[in-house]
């Protein structure tokens, strides 16, 4: 690529907004000192840049939070909180973009598989450095949770988008309950607790079990 | 657990209400118990004074704000509760969960542009302390300062109405409208005045230009890092007043400390009219090179000139049995109605206020005074629960600060035990007195 994906990005979203200018890949590539084919190399058209721009500030405020100094103390339902209102800061910057193209270029965008990657890999990176998570989630639900979150995140910003409460406090409430609660999914050890028992039990025969599996468990 | 503060009236107003059906239902559980049982297996009544002490201060806490700062109030009016209620309530001072980090974050970058890690060379996101109203952060800046970040919570100022409105409402139901409606307008406007963290911040410049001393420690406003909701300032390191208690001080460090908050307090009589009118605990630091380090300057009270100087003058009045001038000035206050139809009311609210007035002057008629003394403490809580006594709310609405100032320094020099050197203090207020055309000698 001979030109930075941020970039494109940034230069596609000015000249989309420019009331002077007709947006196109062509206008763009002259933009940005390069030919249309190398743009076609990357995007499909015009509107592949503009709905990159999600996947974007999806991946930017990943990078951003990470970036806090003491971002390894906070609690998961913090990280996943400062994940979310970074989103909402980026996406504020271009704000007449967003209330523009949000359901055009996110919502109903064939992109829309593109953020959900990057959101659910986010979580992924999370859980995987957070020895608090229960291990039965880990084996059997995480990617109930991983589906839960993305389709949670992207509620948090179209209800961002159309939070007219002072400060968006209406907005910083629910993601603050939203992402408590996908915390406490996340470390629920009530199935871990009970495999544990019934191992015990196993183990030291208080419950038997047929054809010497109580061994099997000792093992 | 969710670290929301809720903000909205129905949402505040549903958990003071759930509160309050809570905290009754344990006294009414606790009157039937007891009614069936014997004498000696009763439940003290202190338990579930304490039980529901918790449980209202749980619910204050969660809901920040106005909320806590009346139990802020309350903590401070020894006598007006429980002691239960006092001591958990005292917890209100310096005690309070505080918000997420990541929201922390957030609100910098929403008042100062950048995030904290992009601004300050170093940022605490841990609060050092949460207090009613907002959070301190320790940070440093990039030219070497150290400073507390106060950060405000989302929506105080909302919270301030609805909350006088619901507190309000209950109250109401007791007293008459018009003799609370001007008391609950001094208290919102002082209220909104401290969620506007660019008046605090020049107010602290204000006292620290009158009041910066060898012995007086102010901390400096850094204004290019504040806003309306977010304040910057220096830091001042040393201990709070539990944090040096807990350390057993002797009584002279004790003394030493009492004292420099007496003079504190007496410094400000004078013709500036500006009192630093939240004297709590917490507010105060004895700093490592035992200076006082003043904290707050959220609540400063501005008196007019006519007010402060006639609630000056009861002072010799009151010292010096100089009773035939008194019931004018109790007049002037507000504090008696000359004019009432029922004057034999009128005499019997003089004559308690005049032995009140004795008795909260009685460290001024010593060289020095113990403090410590709990019986001192005991017979003004006493007549601090008498007022109450008198059915409705009397003296003008400047009298809320007052108290709050003078008998929240009383409180303070109790709880440090200290016995102090009053002998200045009271030449302070008669020369102040007397330069207002008032008379100090019978």
């Amino acid at each position: 690529m001979k030109f930075k994906r941020e970039d494109a990005i940034h230069k596609a979203v000015e000249l989309f907004l420019s009331p002077d200018s007709d947006f196109s890949i062509i206008n763009l590539a002259e933009q940005l000192g390069v030919s249309a084919n190398e743009i076609y190399e990357v995007y499909t058209g015009k509107d592949a840049v503009l709905a990159d721009f999600y996947a974007l500030v999806a991946e930017e405020s990943f990078r951003l939070t990470k970036a806090i100094p003491d971002f390894h103390e906070f609690t998961l339902a913090e990280k996943l909180t400062a994940v979310v209102h970074t989103s909402f800061d980026l996406l504020d910057e271009q704000r007449d973009f967003v209330e523009q193209t949000f359901k055009s270029h996110f919502l109903d965008s064939i992109y829309y598989p593109k953020v959900e990657k990057a959101v659910r890999q986010q979580l992924k990176d999370l859980v995987n450095h957070d020895s608090g998570v229960s291990a039965y989630i880990m084996i059997t639900q995480i990617d109930l949770v991983y589906d839960f979150y993305f389709k949670e995140y992207t509620h948090l910003l179209r209800f961002w988008l159309k939070d007219r409460s002072e400060g968006k406090e209406k907005t910083y409430a629910l993601t603050d309950k939203l992402t408590s609660f996908v915390e406490e999914v996340l470390y629920n050890k009530v199935v871990d607790k009970g495999f544990d028992l019934a191992k015990y039990f196993l183990q030291n025969n208080i419950i038997k079990l047929p054809f010497g599996l109580n061994d099997w468990f000792k093992g | 657990m969710s670290d929301y503060v809720p903000s909205n009236k129905m949402e505040r107003s549903a958990l003071l209400l759930k509160t309050g059906a809570n905290v009754g239902g344990q006294y009414l559980k606790h009157g039937l118990r007891n009614a069936f049982r014997k004498k000696e297996k009763r439940t003290p009544l202190s338990e579930i004074h304490t039980q529901n002490a918790r449980t209202i201060f749980d619910a204050l806490t969660q809901l920040r704000g106005t909320a806590l700062k009346l139990a802020q109030g309350l903590s401070m009016d020894t006598g007006i509760l429980p002691e239960e209620f006092a001591d958990i309530f005292a917890g209100a001072q310096y005690n309070v969960p505080p918000i997420n980090r990541a929201l922390v974050r957030s609100l910098v970058r929403k008042e100062l542009g950048k995030y904290p890690e992009q601004l300050f060379k170093s940022f605490n996101s841990t609060a050092k302390a949460a207090a009613s109203i907002g959070q301190a952060h320790e940070a440093e800046l990039m030219d070497g300062r150290n400073v507390i970040v106060k950060v405000q919570y989302p929506s105080v100022r909302d919270s301030i109405s609805s909350d006088l409105a619901v507190v309000k409402g209950l109250i109401r139901q007791v007293l008459p409208r018009e003799k609370i409606d001007v008391y609950f307008e001094e208290v919102r406007d002082k209220l909104m005045e401290e969620t506007d963290y660019r008046i605090e911040g020049s107010q602290i410049s204000e006292f620290r230009s009158y009041y910066q001393d060898e012995w007086l420690e102010m901390p400096e406003y850094v204004e290019e890092f504040s806003t309306e909701r977010l304040l910057t300032m220096t830091r001042l390191s040393g201990l709070h007043i539990d944090q040096f208690l807990a350390q057993s001080p002797s009584q002279e460090e004790r003394n030493h400390f009492g004292q420099l908050l007496w003079d504190f307090f007496h410094l400000q009589i004078n013709d500036h009219y500006v009192f630093h009118a939240d004297t709590h605990p917490g507010n105060y630091l004895l700093t490592d090179d035992k200076k006082l380090g003043v904290l707050d300057f959220g609540c400063v009270k501005r008196y007019p000139n006519a007010f402060f100087d006639r609630y000056m003058s009861l002072m010799p009045m009151h010292l010096n049995e100089m009773d035939e001038l008194v019931w004018d000035a109790y007049a002037d206050l507000e504090m008696i109605f000359p004019d009432a139809k029922k004057q034999d009311v009128e005499v019997a609210f003089y004559e308690f206020c005049l032995d009140f007035g004795k008795s909260f002057v009685e460290p001024y008629r010593h060289a020095s005074y113990d403090f410590g003394d709990k019986n001192f403490m005991d017979q003004l809580s006493k007549y601090v629960k008498e007022i109450s006594q008198f059915g409705e709310p009397r003296g003008s609405k400047h009298f809320i600060y007052t108290a709050k100032t003078h008998f929240g320094l009383y409180v303070l020099l109790h709880q440090l035990g200290a016995v102090v050197e009053t002998e200045k203090g009271r030449e302070r207020v008669m020369d102040f007195v007397a330069s207002k055309g008032y008379a100090v000698e019978p």
